[in-house]
């Protein structure tokens, strides 16, 4: 059993007087240890619902309507709601992707930090104090007794992030789910906290969900990335396999809307735009947008199918003209 | 050092406010239909006498001067004297503040220790039955007249169920005060160690207080439910869920502390709000607060008495703001530092 985190069939409904939003549609991950997946879509397509569904924190009016969540062969669902807590922060911890606001505004960071290890690691006051100080020291900020002392609103975005992420791995997660990690950061910040990332993914052995629309921070940290389309899962490949060779006609776009500086060309913004998820079509949700629309993309939803080792792809275009090429 | 500053800055700005109030508290008397000279010369008076009063009485100078003459008494504490009591005013005041500081803290204290608890199982039980007769409660007390309610319970309490003592003042008879000490009689006879006068000043007060106290649960609930239901979606809720604390320590310590603020804005406003409302829940339990007092002024056309409940009621506000806003400083490291 190689596998961390096993998401099946998991579906997660938001409940609107209008209707329901079906916000995750019927889907399947994983991720093994030590491993960095990428999570990539467009804004509104479920990548932050389905962090929040790992975590059990799908609140009303959302709902989970199906679907399982293993995590080292415990089923979460199961799990009885004190037990559930613990795992919390402790065995999977959450990076935001609101740096600024995800801290809370009258406590000094540092006692944010000490009071997590206080809770689930049980330690004393001066031990939390101590570990504290490393995990500042661990993530790079200088002057960490000076700043421990300090409030969110004294700290820069980048800084608050940088202790959002020694908050996240102070109790040694063995899964990270981190939420958009470098948005509203600038260029420089961002891939400092990027490579922070990777290293102590490597340093610790945790696992890393990385959610993010953004596929130039995909291509710098991850093994393997998962595409989601309007709630569902369009493709899953490894890095290189999912840049060099994109199976799915949306991923294919995405590749294509990258800017970049080595090669002059057009960048393409994909037409149309994410499909309202309120009672949605029964087909593929990407059929209204796609150059390959048939007729059954419409009637019924393409299944998982292997286009080469360890790289999946939802796709009946694709199946067409696997043949042809 | 900081926070010294902060304190300071608020002090001087609440100087040109106290000097607004005190030239509206003026010119809106000054205005006022009714010669003082008349009340003070009788009925019967010459028009000679009544000039000669008028002069006596600086009526006679241009307004800035009067404005002037009132303003530089304030400072000596001369308030004016009462036509009906024939004593000075300020003494009077003095004789009868205590009594009303002490209705209004315990309405207050009321109003907050049933308003705050109220409000946050409003807003973590959002739309359950706990909300739904929480905002009901609410409703009720603010919509009641507190005359009427005054009524209620004393018909109630000390007519029909003989828990309470009958509505005349601030010791059952018989009673002696306690030792002047802060002029607060549930205090000074804890302080002193006075059990009887303490059990019968804290029977007086018990229905006024939860008269007055009802019509300002309402403001307290509502504004700890909106700010709760507010915070408990913020991004650090958010993240204090994941990171898997407690629930307790969520919902009391983080969402708790973070909308205590809000709490406190509105405490001071019910504050001053009470200081106004007390005059009728004065009235029917025979209080000799400062609200009675002037509520009789009105009755006998007393005008200096007014004016300077007027004055008081306005300074106190302007106070408790004051006050509020320091407190801000306290709990909020983003005012402290800034």
């Amino acid at each position: 059993m190689t596998e961390m985190l096993e998401i099946s069939d998991l579906t997660v409904h938001f409940q609107i007087n209008q209707g329901a939003i079906e916000a995750v549609d019927h889907i399947n991950l994983t991720i093994r240890r030590g491993e960095i997946l990428g999570l990539v879509g467009e804004s509104g397509s479920g990548k932050s619902v389905t962090s929040f569904a790992v975590l059990r924190l799908i609140r009303p009016p959302g709902r989970v309507v199906s679907g399982s969540v293993h995590f080292d062969g415990i089923d979460l669902g199961s799990l009885p709601a004190e037990q559930m807590r613990r795992m919390r922060g402790a065995k999977i911890a959450m990076v935001s992707q609101t740096p600024r606001t995800a801290l809370n505004p009258l406590l000094t960071v540092g006692r944010q930090i000490s009071r997590l290890l206080m809770v689930h690691a049980g330690l004393s006051t001066r031990e939390a104090e101590k570990r504290m100080l490393e995990m500042l020291r661990l993530v790079r900020i200088p002057a960490p007794e000076k700043r421990a002392n300090q409030y969110p609103h004294q700290l820069s975005g980048g800084m608050c992030q940088r202790v959002m992420i020694a908050m996240a791995l102070a109790t040694s997660p063995q899964l990270l789910l981190a939420d958009e990690p470098t948005t509203g950061l600038d260029v420089s910040i961002a891939a400092k906290i990027l490579d922070l990332l990777r290293e102590l993914s490597t340093k610790t052995g945790a696992a890393i969900m990385l959610v993010t629309h953004d596929l130039g921070v995909v291509a710098e940290i991850c093994d393997r990335v998962a595409v989601m389309h309007a709630g569902q899962l369009v493709e899953c490949a490894p890095v290189r396999d999912l840049f060099h060779n994109p199976a799915h006609p949306y991923t294919k776009a995405l590749v294509r809307s990258i800017p970049r500086v080595d090669r002059d060309v057009v960048l393409e913004p994909i037409s149309g735009s994410v499909p309202s998820l309120i009672n949605p079509p029964s087909g593929c949700r990407y059929a209204g947008r796609c150059e390959w629309t048939m007729d059954r993309c419409r009637v019924s939803r393409p299944p998982m199918v292997e286009a080469a080792p360890g790289h999946v792809v939802a796709c009946y275009g694709f199946e067409e003209r696997r043949g042809t090429c | 050092m900081f926070f010294f500053n902060y304190v300071t800055r608020r002090f001087a700005l609440a100087l040109p406010t106290l000097f607004g109030v005190s030239v509206i508290c003026f010119t809106l008397t000054y205005l006022l239909p009714g010669n003082p000279a008349m009340v003070k010369a009788g009925p019967f008076a010459t028009p000679e006498h009544l000039a000669e009063m008028e002069h006596q009485m600086g009526l006679d100078r241009p307004f800035p001067e009067q404005y002037y003459r009132y303003v530089s008494g304030i400072f000596k504490g001369d308030l004016g004297e009462s036509a009906s009591t024939g004593r000075p005013v300020s003494q009077d005041f003095l004789q009868r503040l205590p009594a009303t500081l002490e209705l209004n803290l315990a309405s207050l204290l009321i109003a907050i220790v049933i308003g705050l608890p109220l409000g946050v199982l409003s807003a973590v039980h959002r739309d359950t039955l706990v909300d739904h007769i929480g905002r009901v409660v609410g409703i009720m007390g603010v919509a009641m007249p507190s005359f009427l309610t005054g009524l209620l319970f004393v018909y109630l309490f000390f007519y029909v169920l003989d828990l309470a003592p009958s509505p005349l003042g601030r010791l059952g008879s018989g009673i002696e005060p306690p030792a002047h000490l802060t002029g607060l009689y549930v205090i000074d006879s804890l302080m002193t160690g006075n059990w009887t006068t303490l059990r019968s000043s804290l029977h007086q007060l018990m229905l006024p207080a939860a008269t007055l106290g009802l019509s300002a649960i309402a403001p307290v609930a509502r504004m700890v439910r909106s700010t709760m239901l507010e915070i408990l979606e913020s991004d650090y809720i958010k993240a204090a869920w994941a990171a898997g604390l407690p629930r307790r320590t969520v919902i009391y310590r983080d969402a708790l502390r973070n909308a205590l603020i809000p709490v406190i804005t509105i405490s001071g406003i019910v504050f001053g709000f009470l200081m106004a409302g007390n005059a009728v829940v004065e009235s029917v339990f025979s209080w000799p607060g400062i609200g009675n007092y002037a509520v009789t002024a009105l009755l006998t056309k007393d005008s200096a008495p007014i004016q300077s409940f007027i004055l008081f009621v306005a300074v106190t506000c302007v106070m408790v703001n004051l006050a509020v806003d320091i407190a801000y400083g306290l709990i909020d490291p983003r005012i402290r530092f800034s």
